[in-house]
């Protein structure tokens, strides 16, 4: 059963997904308050542990190319522990949906929007997202592409920007810190950007494309995204030095620590409204994806009714999730990561190694 | 507290409307499924009753098995 | 046709909805009613815990006024004062009690008065840090004697004091970007643990006719109080030895003459070690291209004598100079050039075991200056006026 016919082609699947990625570098606060300036390193060993997951996800896809993530479990676990599963994932995509929203709220009061209340922005956000998931996954994805070039621009004119400021001492000394550090920033990075690719499983089976180029275009979704992510770090470990786990978000103050004579100062506003669309079009997706999951858990053929009511509980959800930023990213930090992995990696894992031991997909005979 | 209600109304009328016309019960079924926690849940806001936070509960769930950072 | 019906009364609704939000923006700002902060000092007040927030407000101009009669010259700047016990009561006190709202974004600096300076800053920066309104690019400036005075002064060149002192610090910037002390950079100092913060002084200077505002050395901070500070030599002598120099001058006296020597560019290497016996060695290397920018003196030598003797004595200087930034930090205990922080970044494992008795291998430390001169120019003369063979 199909829900939503719409169909993208895989470049548009590509840039999705890097974007996606790209989107999640607003929380590399999270890894820089536990590994400081070796952060760089916590990025490089996250991205290279998550290769690995990358090519379990692209199994899945090639595997079972026209079904999405809960099609998969059925089929692998039978109806009834799949639907359990399918349901434990729908809390899952939810949850995820309703962090990044109150991220997007706390980001934007933080920036542009001091007074405006918290509320206000994160309904303004859901109602238009909701038009576009109104309007199926080719609205959603459809900006993508022009998401990372500009992500990407910024990226490289940031950089460029700050470079009368980068002190290469900075990146010193490498491996100061207890072991345990770097396993918590790797998995933290290896959690809270690039596992939460699973969403992408949900909508493979609208993507065109063929067995061969699934796997080229996951590993170039994930080279955009994770390249993003690297600089991103390194570039904020040069500026600011000892001082980057001081800031809930280093790149900010990086931003805005852009100066060149009076004339190329104070632009952090372009830079922020950037950082807000990507966040934007990362909640758009997982809005999507949960109102997806929402319908296909209960057999809904016309999931558009869903939508504001998803959208409605995603805020009021969003809103008891966290009390304060401090608290979020403590437990972003110590337990989150645990709490992720079971769906991010376990589970996708398991589900593997279910099928290839019941030799699933069965072909069925035309 | 008023212009809670009228959103929610807001989006009964726009949603929930059509379903029923449809007489697609299953619809229904997960429309208020969505719709009655939301509702629920926005009118403890608004009444400033705090309602404790799933994930910080996880998390506290998690540590008290020894399974967290630090 | 009834859903169309219905589809446009939803519609309205909607329509009547967002009008009631948008109608009731909330961080809306208008020029005309806000009070542009140029400058906050902070000075110690008569009561002990309490503190003096002096906030210099940049007053909007419109062009029509705006013209070079003297009248509206006093009139420039606001300055306001509020007594409490931490910034951000003091902003809110003024606030309250001003017509206009305050707008902190285009801060430039934030001048300490010397008394809080000396009695410990830590606590009283943290609203600097926090508050979303303030940058971590605004400069850090220690007041000779009070922030007030500094903030108020009205200087024939330029009417708002602390737009003066940024154009200042951004012309020393060119000269070595360590006399531009951020916020981001002090902060990183105070947090480094071993390394000493160190921030420019500035000095009002009361001319019979007029105001004159000047750095007056550098402020040593230990922890994070001021212990004592660097004159002008030591300062220039700190400034080279951090290297990355790229203007400003030298100037040497020996018996034979003066020599004043044009700076192109400096920069410097340093490593770090230990002494087998237990104490902590820096070799700092200086390599230095200079010009000669004008000589007096020098009379009995030949142009061919002179140049190997100008370098001598440049590398003689600069290597002085070094030395009497170093004893003077030295003598303070306070690390200014980070020589922990290199140890520490170089050496981390040994740094562990030594980190506890810093100032106490601080105090021991030799530094071994290696100065390398080249002077390739001599101006657009060869030969100067007084020298010998330069008759003919």
């Amino acid at each position: 059963m199909r829900i939503d016919k719409g169909s993208i082609s895989g470049m548009q699947f590509m840039f999705a997904m890097a974007c996606y990625i790209q989107a999640s570098t607003l929380l590399t606060s999270f890894v820089a308050a536990v590994t400081t300036q070796d952060s760089w390193l916590a990025a490089l060993f996250g991205s290279l542990v998550c290769l690995p997951l990358i090519w379990l996800f692209r199994s899945l896809m090639v595997m079972f190319p026209n079904q999405n993530l809960l099609e998969i479990l059925d089929e692998v676990y039978g109806p009834v522990l799949g639907k359990i599963l399918g349901a434990a994932y729908c809390w899952f995509f939810i949850t995820l949906a309703s962090i990044n929203l109150t991220d997007l709220g706390d980001f934007t009061k933080l920036t542009i929007m001091e007074e405006t209340p918290n509320v206000v922005l994160l309904i303004m956000c859901i109602l238009v997202a909701a038009m576009a998931v109104r309007k199926g996954v080719s609205l959603v994805t459809r900006f993508s592409d022009f998401f990372v070039t500009v992500a990407f621009s910024i990226l490289v004119v940031s950089i460029v920007l700050v470079l009368n400021q980068i002190k290469p001492a900075n990146f010193l000394p490498i491996f100061d810190q207890p072991p345990i550090k770097y396993i918590q920033g790797t998995h933290i990075i290896a959690t809270i950007p690039y596992g939460e690719l699973v969403v992408f499983l949900m909508i493979h089976p609208n993507a065109k494309m063929s067995r061969r180029d699934t796997g080229r275009y996951l590993l170039w979704a994930f080279f955009l995204g994770g390249f993003t992510m690297l600089f991103i770090v390194l570039r904020d470990v040069a500026v600011l030095g000892n001082t980057l786990d001081m800031f809930t978000i280093p790149s900010l103050v990086t931003l805005r620590l852009v100066n060149l004579g009076m004339a190329l100062s104070r632009v952090e506003i372009l830079f922020v409204i950037i950082l807000i669309m990507l966040l934007f079009f990362k909640i758009m997706v997982l809005y999507y994806i949960s109102v997806l999951t929402v319908a296909h858990l209960l057999k809904i053929k016309k999931y558009r009714n869903l939508v504001l009511a998803l959208g409605a509980l995603m805020v009021t959800y969003g809103l008891t999730l966290y009390p304060c930023p401090v608290r979020h990213a403590a437990s972003a930090q110590e337990t989150v990561p645990f709490i992720w992995s079971p769906f991010e990696i376990l589970l996708p894992l398991l589900t593997f190694i279910v099928a290839k031991i019941r030799k699933l997909p069965v072909r069925k005979e035309m | 507290m008023i212009t809670v209600l009228i959103f929610f109304a807001l989006i009964l009328l726009i949603d929930l409307y059509p379903i029923v016309r449809r007489r697609s019960w299953r619809g229904a079924f997960g429309f208020l499924l969505l719709f009655i926690p939301a509702l629920t849940l926005a009118i403890l806001q608004q009444k400033n009753i705090e309602v404790p936070s799933l994930m910080l509960a996880l998390g506290d769930l998690l540590k008290s098995w020894g399974i967290s950072y630090r | 046709m009834r859903g169309i019906w219905l589809k446009s009364a939803g519609l309205l609704m909607v329509l009547l909805l967002f009008s009631l939000l948008l109608a009731g923006c909330w961080d809306y700002h208008e020029l005309e009613t806000l009070f542009i902060v140029t400058g906050v000092g902070l000075d110690k007040a008569a009561e002990p815990e309490k503190m003096e927030i002096i906030l210099q407000i940049g007053k909007t101009r419109s062009p029509a006024t705006g013209s070079s009669d003297s009248s509206n010259q006093k009139d420039s700047i606001i300055l306001m004062k509020a007594i409490k016990d931490t910034t951000v009561e003091g902003i809110m006190q003024l606030d309250q009690n001003s017509s206009r709202t305050l707008l902190l974004h285009h801060n430039q600096m934030m001048i300490l008065g010397r008394d809080i300076a000396e009695a410990g800053v830590k606590g009283r920066i943290d609203g600097f840090l926090r508050n979303q309104e303030m940058r971590m690019e605004i400069l850090v400036m220690v007041a000779d004697r009070r922030a007030e005075e500094i903030l108020s002064a009205k200087l024939e060149e330029e009417q708002i004091s602390s737009m003066y002192l940024y154009g200042m610090m951004q012309d020393l910037y060119n000269i070595s970007p360590y006399y531009k002390i951020r916020m981001l950079d002090f902060v990183s100092r105070l947090r480094d643990g071993t390394s000493s913060a160190v921030a420019p002084i500035v000095k009002l200077d009361e001319l019979e006719d007029k105001k004159e505002l000047k750095l007056e050395g550098m402020a040593i901070f230990k922890e994070d109080k001021m212990v004592g500070s660097l004159n002008d030599q030591e300062l220039q002598g700190y400034i080279w030895t951090m290297g990355d120099v790229r203007q400003s001058g030298v100037a040497a006296q020996s018996d034979k003459g003066r020599a004043v020597f044009h700076i192109a560019k400096l920069e410097t290497k340093r490593e770090v070690g230990l002494k087998p016996e237990g104490n902590v060695r820096v070799k700092l290397s200086v390599y230095a291209t200079l010009d000669v920018a004008e000589l007096r003196g020098f009379g009995e030598m030949t142009p061919l004598e002179l140049m190997p003797y100008l370098v001598d004595l440049s590398e003689k200087q600069i290597s002085q100079q070094i030395m009497a930034a170093f004893k003077a930090a030295q003598e303070l205990d306070a690390d200014i050039y980070g020589f922990g922080l290199d140890f520490h970044r170089l050496h981390p494992k040994v740094w562990k075991t030594i980190k506890k008795q810093w100032d106490q291998l601080f105090r021991e430390l030799e530094l071994d200056v290696e100065v390398n001169v080249k002077l390739p120019a001599t101006g657009q003369i060869a030969k100067s006026l007084e020298m010998e063979d330069a008759k003919p």
